[in-house]
C-alpha cells in the first residue's frame, strides 16, 4: 500500500478528534483511525507519537499512566480545554485545505 | 512499469556526471524566480531596491535550497558517503582502546583463520595434478574382509591380466617405485629416487613434458628399456636448459640411458618424489604364477569416459573371478579374506593411508572455528553495545527526518572503516604466520612445502566475519525501528540504568565469551594431551647418540651373480662395520634394512604356523621383514626378551633362524616359548631363535600391522632392496661422529653414496602428526584466550566509561574506592561465574562422549578442568581489575560536567 | 533539517499540485507557485524552500521535463513540461487523494 502524505496536521486533527470520544492510548488512536478510516489510513509511530508528543507540548493533550484490559501499563492520552478548542479550529483548516486541493485538481486549464 | 524505473535511474546518472552544470543551471532558475519575484513586488508599488531586498528575505537561505534539491536529485549519496567516512575515522581516534580491540580481534581472527585454513586444505585435500584427476583411478587389489575397501598393491602376473581386459580403461599403467639408482656425474655419484612405469603412466595421468616428450611403447622397445624422463628439479640442478640435457645419455647404475623428457615439478606418482623414470621392462619369469604373490606394485588407469567409479569397480570384480579361473589356487584366499580387484579414485587413494593425518589436522580445522567464532562475538558484541550507546543520537535524528536508511549507512561505514584496517593488520599478522610454520618441518609430505597465503580463504573468513559484524550493526537499528522514540530520547542521560534488552545482551555477550573460552581450553587441552600421550610411548628403542648410513650396493658394481653379489656385499658390511668401530667413540655398529619409525623400505611377507589355527575370516599373519646383523638390538637398545640375538654363525650355510617381536609371540604364541619352534614363510621352515621387545616400526600416522620378523643379513642379504643401513651408536658430538663414520665408510669403498640421518631426525618426521597439531592447537587456543580476554576488557571498560558520570556522583557522596572497585568486579564476577559453569558443564558433557575416541587419554581428567577454570579465573581477574581501577581513578568534576 | 513555515502545510500534497498545474501546459517555476496560490486564493502558499525541491524530485522521476525558452524578455527561461509517465502519476494520486480525503472525512464524521 502506498504510503499516504497527509497535509501537516491532519494527523493531529485526526488524533484530536478520535480523542474527542475518550482518552485513549496511542496503540488505541492509530487503531481507531485505522478502522474508521475503512483501512484507507495507517498509522505509523514513527509519525504518530512525534505528533502525540508535538501536541502534549503545546498542551492540547495531557497524559497519565493506566492499565489496559490486558492489565498492561500504557500512556493514556486525553484532550484538555485547549484542545477540545484546537479541534474545532483544526478541523476547519482542514476543510479550507482539502477544499482549496480539490480547486486546483479539478481546475480548468 | 519499469520503463520508468530506468528513466529514472537515467536521469540519476546523468545527473550524477552533469553536476556542475545542474549547478549552474540551478543558479540560473534562482536568479530567474527573483526576478519574477521582484517584478511583481514592483507592480505592487515597491522600488526596484526595495523589492529586491524583500524578494532576498522571502528567499531565505539559498545554499539550504539547493542542498535539498540536490538531494531530490540523489546526488547527495556521495557526499554524505565522504561525510560518513570522515565521521567515522574520527570515531576510531576518539575511542582509540576500543578501536585498537576490534581492529586487532579481526586482524587475529581473519589472520589465524587464513593460516589454518591453508594448513588444512593444503594439507588434506587434493595434491595430485593430473589431467582429469577425477578420471584416475589407483587400482589393485583388496581384501574387504580384512581392510575394508583399501586397494593394496599387485603383482605382474596380476597387472598382465587387468592389461589385457582392460573394458572399463582408457589406459592404464604399471608403477615400480621405491627404486634408487646411482647416477654418475662427472665427479661424483648421485643417488636419485626412480619409478620404474610403463609408457601407459604418461596417458593415465596427462601429465606434458615440460621439454622434450615422454617415452612411448615404441621408444622403450627400440632403445631396450634405456630411456629416461627426468624431474624438473633434477633438470634443473644438471643444468636446465642452458645444459641441453635431452638428447644427452646419462649413466644410471653403469648403464646408459637416454634422456628423452623433463616432468613437470608438479608431477609424482607416489608418496615419495621421483627423480627419474624409466621404463619398467619385463622378464618372462615375471609373468610366471608362482610371482602373483609378489605384491610390491602399482596401477594407475583411467576411466573411459562414461564409465563411473562403481562400475569399474564391478567389472574389476568379475574381472577376479575370471583371474581366480586360471589360478584356483587363490580361492581359499577369497573365502578366507574377500580378495578381489577394486580402484579407487586417485586423491582418495593417497589419503586412505594416511587417515591419521586427516584426522588430526580436523581438530586444527575445529580449535580455528572457535577462534573464528570468538572472534566475531567479540567484534559483534562491541559493534552492538557502540550502536545502543549511540541510539539516543539516532532516535534524535530519525524524529527529525533522517530516513532509518541514511543512518543505517552511517552505521555500516563505521563497519566497513574496522573491517578495513582489521584486514590490513590480517595480512601482517599472515605473513608472520608464514614465516613461524617455516620452522616447524613438515618436509615428509610432498606438497606441503607449496602453501602460500591463500586468497580465497582470507576473503572467506573476512566475509564470515564481515556478516556477523553487519548483523550485530543492524540489531539497534531494528531497535530504533519499533520502540517508542520518546524511550530513547528521554532516557538521555539515564544510560546507568540503560535498556534492559541492551543489560541482557552485555550479559549473554559475557557469558559466552567466558564459556567458551573454558570449553576451548579443555577441548584443547584434552587434544594436546592425547597427542603428548602417544608422544611418551615407549617406541622400543633408543635415539639418543645413535645414527643410520643407507649405503646402496647396486648390483652393476658388486656383481650380478647372486653368489658373487653375496660375497660382495657381506664383505663390504665387514669391513665397513670394522672400520667404523675403530673410530674413537663408537660404542656399537650393527647394520639392519630399515630404520626403525621410518617411511621407507617397509617389505612385507606373509606367514605361517603349524600349531596355529586361523579362525573364521581371520587374516592370514603378515610381518614386517627386517634384516639385521649380529648386535643390531644392542646398537639400537631394543631388548631380546627370550633367546639370543643372530650369531655370526648363523650363515647361508646353516639353518634358517629367526627372531620374532614381542606381540607376534603374545599374539600366535599365548602361553606358548616360541623360541625352537619353527615358523613358515615362503615355504620354507625356519627356526625361531630369538623374541626381541616390540618396537614402534612404522610411524605413528600410518596404519600398524604389529608384527615383525627380523632376518639374519647373511643368511638373507638380497631382502634389503639393495641397500645396507648402518647403524651406528656413536657418543659425542654428532656432526663430528657422522662426519667420520662417513669417511670410513668410504674409505672402504670410495665409489658408494651415503645418505645420512639421525634417529632423532627420523622421530621427528615420524610424528610431525602429533606435534604439529599440538603446537598449532596450542597456538590457537591461546589466540582465542587472547582475543577473549580483549574482549571482556573491551566490554567491561566500556561500561565502565558509560557510568563515569554515575561513578562520580557516588564519589562525591562519599563512596569509596573500593565501594567502587566492589561495584564494577562485583557485576562482573556473578557473568563470569555463570560462564564458567555453562562452559564447564558443556566440556564435560562433551568429553564425557569423547573418551572413546582419544583412546589413548582419560578425557574427564579432572585436572585439565580445574587447570582451566583457574586460568579463565586469572584473565578474567585482570580484564576486569583494570577498567575497575581506571573507575576509581576518576576525576569527580570532570564526570559531573559530562 | 525542515524549514517549513507555518504557511506551508502541503507536504506529499505538493508533488500532486504541481503536476496539475504542469499538466495545463509549459510553465515555469515561479508561475507554478503562483497559479496555485491564485487558484485556491491564498489558502495554499507554496514557498520555493519545497517548490524547487518538488520540481528537482519530479524531473528526477521523469514526470516532468525542463528545457530553457526564450520567454517574452530575451532572458532564458527554464519551463516545465509534463510527460506521458507523468500524467499517469498525475491521475493515481488525484485518485488517492480522493480516498485519503474521503477516508479522514469518515474519522471525522463516526469518531
Amino acid at each position: 500500500m502506498k504510503k499516504i502524505d497527509f497535509p501537516q496536521g491532519t494527523l493531529e486533527m485526526l488524533t484530536l478528534r478520535v480523542l474527542f470520544s475518550g482518552a485513549n492510548h496511542g496503540f488505541g488512536i492509530a487503531q481507531q483511525i485505522h478502522v474508521l478510516s475503512k483501512e484507507v489510513l495507517t498509522v505509523e509511530e514513527g509519525s504518530l507519537y512525534p505528533a502525540l508528543h508535538r501536541m502534549q507540548e503545546r498542551g492540547w493533550i495531557k497524559s497519565e499512566w493506566g492499565r489496559t484490559e490486558n492489565n498492561r501499563r500504557a500512556k493514556y492520552y486525553q484532550l484538555t480545554t485547549i484542545g477540545r478548542k484546537r479541534l474545532g479550529t483544526e478541523q476547519e483548516s482542514w476543510e479550507t485545505l482539502a477544499t482549496a486541493i480539490s480547486d486546483v485538481l479539478g481546475s480548468r486549464p | 512499469m519499469s520503463v520508468r524505473w530506468i528513466n529514472e535511474f537515467r536521469n540519476w546518472v546523468t545527473a550524477l556526471f552533469r553536476k556542475d552544470t545542474l549547478h549552474d543551471e540551478f543558479h540560473a532558475e534562482m536568479e530567474q524566480h527573483l526576478d519574477f519575484m521582484i517584478d511583481d513586488l514592483t507592480r505592487q508599488g515597491m522600488s526596484r531596491e526595495e523589492a529586491r531586498k524583500e524578494a532576498l528575505k522571502q528567499f531565505g537561505n539559498v545554499e539550504f535550497l539547493k542542498e535539498d534539491c540536490q538531494a531530490s536529485w540523489g546526488i547527495r549519496i556521495w557526499d554524505d558517503f565522504v561525510n560518513d567516512f570522515r565521521f567515522a575515522i574520527r570515531q576510531l581516534f576518539k575511542h582509540k582502546v576500543h578501536t585498537a580491540i576490534i581492529v586487532l580481534t579481526l586482524a587475529i581472527c581473519m589472520g589465524s583463520n587464513t593460516t589454518a585454513y591453508n594448513l588444512v586444505v593444503k594439507l588434506v585435500s587434493k595434491p595430485y595434478d593430473y589431467a582429469d584427476a577425477d578420471q584416475v583411478v589407483l587400482v589393485g587389489k583388496k581384501w574387504p574382509k580384512l581392510q575394508g575397501d583399501s586397494i593394496g598393491q599387485v603383482s605382474i602376473p596380476h597387472y598382465a591380466f587387468l592389461e589385457e581386459n582392460t573394458e572399463s580403461f582408457s589406459s592404464i599403467g604399471f608403477v615400480a617405485d621405491g627404486n634408487f639408482f646411482d647416477l654418475d656425474l662427472n665427479n661424483s655419484t648421485r643417488r636419485v629416487a626412480t619409478d620404474k612405469i610403463t609408457a601407459g603412466v604418461w596417458d593415465v595421468t596427462g601429465v606434458r613434458p615440460v621439454a622434450g616428450r615422454f617415452f612411448s611403447q615404441e621408444d622403450v622397445e627400440q632403445s631396450s628399456g634405456k630411456v629416461a624422463v627426468l624431474s624438473e628439479a633434477l633438470w634443473r640442478e644438471l643444468g636446465g636448459e642452458d645444459a641441453q640435457i635431452v638428447g644427452e645419455q646419462l649413466r644410471l647404475d653403469g648403464e646408459s640411458y637416454q634422456v628423452i623428457g623433463i616432468a613437470p615439478e608438479s608431477f609424482y606418482l607416489r608418496y615419495e618424489r621421483a627423480d627419474v623414470w624409466v621404463p619398467r621392462v619385463f622378464k618372462p619369469w615375471e609373468f610366471q604364477p608362482d610371482q602373483r604373490n609378489n605384491h610390491s606394485f602399482s596401477v594407475v588407469a583411467k576411466l573411459k569416459s562414461g564409465v563411473s567409479h562403481d562400475q569399474a569397480n564391478q567389472r574389476l570384480r568379475s574381472l577376479y573371478e575370471s583371474f581366480l579361473e586360471i589360478h584356483p589356487g587363490d580361492r581359499l584366499e577369497q573365502e578366507r579374506t574377500g580378495a578381489t580387484f577394486g580402484s579407487v579414485d586417485i586423491n582418495v587413494s593417497l589419503t586412505q593411508g594416511l587417515e591419521q593425518i586427516g584426522m588430526a589436522f580436523r581438530s586444527i580445522q575445529f580449535v580455528t572455528l572457535v577462534v573464528l567464532v570468538i572472534g566475531c562475538l567479540n567484534v559483534g558484541g562491541m559493534i552492538l553495545l557502540k550502536g545502543y550507546a549511540r541510539i539516543q543520537e539516532l532516535a534524535m535524528r530519525k524524529a527529525m527526518g533522517a530516513s532509518v536508511f541514511r543512518l543505517a549507512r552511517q552505521v555500516y561505514v563505521e563497519i566497513v572503516v574496522y573491517f578495513l584496517l582489521g584486514g590490513a593488520f590480517s595480512i601482517l599478522v599472515l605473513k608472520a604466520a608464514f614465516q613461524g610454520s617455516q620452522l616447524v618441518q613438515i618436509d615428509d609430505i610432498p606438497w606441503a612445502g607449496e602453501w602460500a597465503i591463500d586468497a580465497n580463504s582470507l576473503l572467506v573468513t573476512a566475509a564470515i566475519a564481515l556478516g556477523a559484524a553487519l548483523l550485530t550493526g543492524v540489531m539497534p537499528l531494528v531497535s530504533l525501528l519499533r520502540r517508542e522514540l520518546m524511550e530513547f530520547i528521554k532516557s538521555g542521560n539515564r544510560s546507568m540504568t540503560g535498556s534492559k534488552s541492551k543489560h541482557r545482551l552485555q550479559s549473554a555477550f559475557v557469558i559466552s565469551q567466558v564459556s567458551l573460552s573454558v570449553i576451548l581450553l579443555i577441548m584443547a587441552g584434552v587434544l594436546i594431551r592425547n597427542l603428548n600421550a602417544v608422544l611418551q610411548k615407549d617406541v622400543g628403542f633408543d635415539r639418543e647418540g645413535r645414527i643410520a648410513f643407507e649405503v646402496p650396493h647396486p648390483k652393476y658394481r658388486f656383481g650380478e651373480g647372486e653368489e658373487d653379489y653375496r660375497a660382495k656385499v657381506l664383505t663390504f658390511q665387514e669391513r665397513a662395520l670394522l672400520s667404523i668401530c675403530s673410530i674413537p667413540g663408537v660404542i656399537n655398529a650393527s647394520t639392519t634394512n630399515r630404520i626403525p619409525i621410518d617411511v621407507r623400505h617397509m617389505n612385507h611377507s606373509s606367514f605361517s604356523m603349524s600349531h596355529y589355527e586361523y579362525e573364521e575370516g581371520e587374516p592370514e599373519a603378515t610381518a614386517l621383514r627386517l634384516v639385521t646383523r649380529p648386535g643390531y638390538f644392542d646398537t639400537v637398545g631394543t631388548r631380546l626378551i627370550l633367546g639370543r640375538d643372530f650369531q655370526e654363525t648363523d650363515t647361508h650355510q646353516t639353518e634358517r633362524v629367526v627372531i620374532i617381536s614381542q606381540n607376534t609371540m603374545e599374539r600366535y604364541y599365548q602361553g606358548m616359548d616360541p623360541v625352537g619352534l619353527s615358523i613358515s614363510i615362503w615355504g620354507k621352515d625356519m627356526k625361531i631363535v630369538g623374541v626381541a621387545e616390540q618396537v614402534q616400526d612404522k610411524p605413528f600416522f600410518m596404519e600398524f600391522d604389529q608384527y615383525t620378523i627380523y632376518f639374519p643379513a647373511k643368511q638373507w642379504h638380497d631382502l634389503s632392496n639393495g641397500q645396507t643401513t648402518f647403524v651406528v651408536h656413536t657418543q659425542g658430538d654428532s656432526e663430528q661422529q657422522l662426519a667420520s663414520i662417513e669417511k670410513a665408510i668410504l674409505e672402504v669403498d670410495p665409489k658408494v653414496t651415503i645418505d645420512s640421518i639421525t634417529f632423532d631426525d627420523v622421530y621427528k618426521g615420524a610424528t610431525f602428526t602429533q606435534r604439529l597439531p599440538m603446537i598449532m592447537t596450542a597456538l590457537f587456543a591461546g589466540l582465542a584466550l587472547l582475543l577473549s580476554s580483549l574482549g571482556l576488557y573491551g566490554l567491561i571498560s566500556f561500561t565502565v566509561t558509560e557510568r563515569t558520570k554515575e561513578f562520580g556522583i557516588r564519589m562525591a557522596l562519599g563512596a569509596g574506592r573500593r565501594n567502587i572497585l566492589k561495584r564494577v568486579m562485583g557485576g562482573s564476577s556473578w557473568l563470569i561465574g555463570c560462564g564458567l559453569t555453562v562452559g564447564l558443564v558443556v566440556s564435560f558433557l562433551v568429553c564425557s562422549q569423547l573418551n572413546p575416541v582419544f583412546s589413548d587419554v582419560n578425557t574427564t581428567n579432572p585436572v585439565t578442568f580445574v587447570g582451566v577454570i583457574v586460568f579463565v579465573l586469572a584473565i578474567c581477574l585482570f580484564a576486569t581489575v583494570f577498567p575497575a581501577h581506571r573507575a576509581t581513578r576518576i576525576n569527580i568534576t570532570r564526570t559531573l560536567q559530562y | 533539517m525542515p524549514r517549513e513555515g507555518k504557511k506551508d502545510v502541503l507536504l506529499g500534497t505538493l508533488d500532486l499540485l504541481i503536476l496539475r498545474v504542469v499538466s495545463s501546459g509549459p510553465i515555469h517555476g515561479y508561475a507554478i507557485a503562483r497559479r496555485i496560490e491564485q487558484i485556491s486564493e491564498d489558502v495554499l502558499t507554496v514557498q520555493q524552500g519545497s517548490l524547487y525541491p518538488a520540481l528537482h524530485r519530479l524531473e528526477k522521476k521523469a514526470f516532468i521535463t525542463s528545457d530553457w525558452q526564450t520567454g517574452e524578455t530575451s532572458k532564458p527561461v527554464k519551463m516545465y513540461t509534463l510527460t506521458v509517465d507523468g500524467n499517469r502519476q498525475l491521475e493515481e494520486e488525484k485518485k488517492h487523494w480522493q480516498d485519503v480525503s474521503n477516508a479522514v472525512n469518515l474519522v471525522l464524521r463516526q469518531a
